[in-house]
């Protein structure tokens, strides 16, 4: 599940984090760090550059969040300027060169990929290649449509459900390789059954 | 669409239900040096004109090294838990903002991490600094030190409320120290 999802914040203290209340904005900035992160290392699958990402956003949301009038949640508000950032990102002449000189993609660091299902999805999820990703990230994770992922990569949504279809079947096709391979049999059976 | 799955065993669902399984990842050391940063700029910038944002951070040094120095002799004669609260700082937590009696140890103690892990990052700009200053961080040091060495059970041993006062009192320490080390660029752009 989306890690916006849930992240429900009080509407004192989103008032008082408009008002630059330090401790309302921690709390806030705090609680949405990780989903932000994590949202863009997906998506761009570099260290260093989810690291700037999220750094970009948290600028943004930190400039208008006095501007922010409650229409949608905060989560999804700062979700759609971290998407916007990344989208942002994908369209650089400067990430296109980068991409064409270093294809590989960065494993996570964190601990928690560092075992199971989690490493063989995370990798294969690196291996496809960016519009994929993209689509298959914000359709099956974050539930954006069809119109909205034609609208944020500016191709159609005939695009996005042919990319999104290839994805999903090059994920299987990687996660049943997984599953043959002997290191991470268990815990792929285990987490399939679950 | 839906016949990818005579492809393979597994169901289209299972690969989302599998992506959407992924942990969240924990941000990395710079993305939370970089987001403190950020919030100290947001946050003062709209509650205080820069001279009272200076003025603001001197007053907070000179508090704690009240405290510091007020608490210092009780120390000395009293080997033991420090069951009082720290009055003179204040670091804002989850709990704080929701009102609760008190963070746990266990926030406390990520808190602790969390600003320990600014500290090695933050304080490269702050090398140069006054001596009233240095001295107040010498001071503060020592004293944080002092705590580690109660918490790790040298000495008397130090009871549940004991280690929550000291691990607040820690936290509260932290937050002065790393305000102190950012002190030098405030100075310069009086």
């Amino acid at each position: 599940m989306s890690g916006f999802a849930g992240l429900n914040f009080d509407t004192a203290i989103v008032s008082r984090a408009q008002r630059g209340d330090r401790r309302a904005l921690d709390l806030v900035c705090r609680q949405l760090a990780s989903p932000v992160y994590t949202l863009c290392y997906r998506l761009c699958q570099s260290q260093a550059t989810a690291e700037d990402l999220t750094q970009e956003t948290f600028v943004e949301v930190l400039r208008h969040l006095p501007e922010f009038r409650g229409e949608a949640s905060l989560a999804t508000w700062v979700r759609t300027i971290a998407v916007s950032r990344c989208m942002m990102f994908f369209r650089s002449a400067w990430q296109r060169r980068a991409t064409a000189l270093d294809e590989a993609h960065e494993p996570a660091s964190d601990a928690t990929e560092q075992l199971g299902l989690a490493r063989d999805l995370g990798d294969a999820l690196g291996r496809l290649n960016e519009s994929q990703r993209v689509v298959v990230w914000l359709y099956d994770v974050e539930g954006y449509t069809h119109r909205e992922i034609a609208a944020l990569t500016g191709k159609t949504e005939s695009y996005s459900k042919s990319s999104l279809s290839r994805a999903r079947a090059e994920l299987r096709r990687w996660l049943d390789t997984a599953v043959a391979a002997p290191a991470h049999t268990a815990t792929l059976d285990t987490r399939c059954i679950a | 669409m839906n016949d990818d799955s005579t492809r393979s065993g597994r169901a289209p669902e299972a690969v989302r239900d599998a992506l959407r399984e992924l942990p969240q990842l924990t941000p990395t050391r710079a993305v939370a040096a970089r987001l403190d940063a950020l919030l100290d700029d947001a946050a003062t910038v709209d509650q205080q004109p820069p001279r009272a944002r200076s003025v603001a951070r001197y007053a907070l040094a000179a508090s704690v090294a009240l405290a510091v120095w007020v608490v210092w002799p009780k120390l000395g004669s009293q080997i033991g838990p420090v069951t009082e609260p720290v009055a003179a700082i204040e670091t804002p937590t989850e709990a704080d903002t929701s009102g609760d009696a008190g963070p746990s140890i266990d926030a406390l103690m990520a808190r602790s991490a969390y600003l320990e892990s600014v500290l090695d990052t933050v304080p490269q700009r702050g090398r140069v600094q006054r001596v009233g200053t240095a001295s107040t961080i010498t001071a503060l040091e020592d004293r944080v030190a002092l705590i580690d060495a109660q918490l790790s059970g040298s000495g008397t041993k130090v009871d549940e409320t004991g280690r929550t006062a000291l691990w607040r009192e820690r936290v509260g320490l932290m937050s002065t120290l790393v305000s102190l080390h950012a002190q030098p660029a405030t100075v310069v752009s009086l």
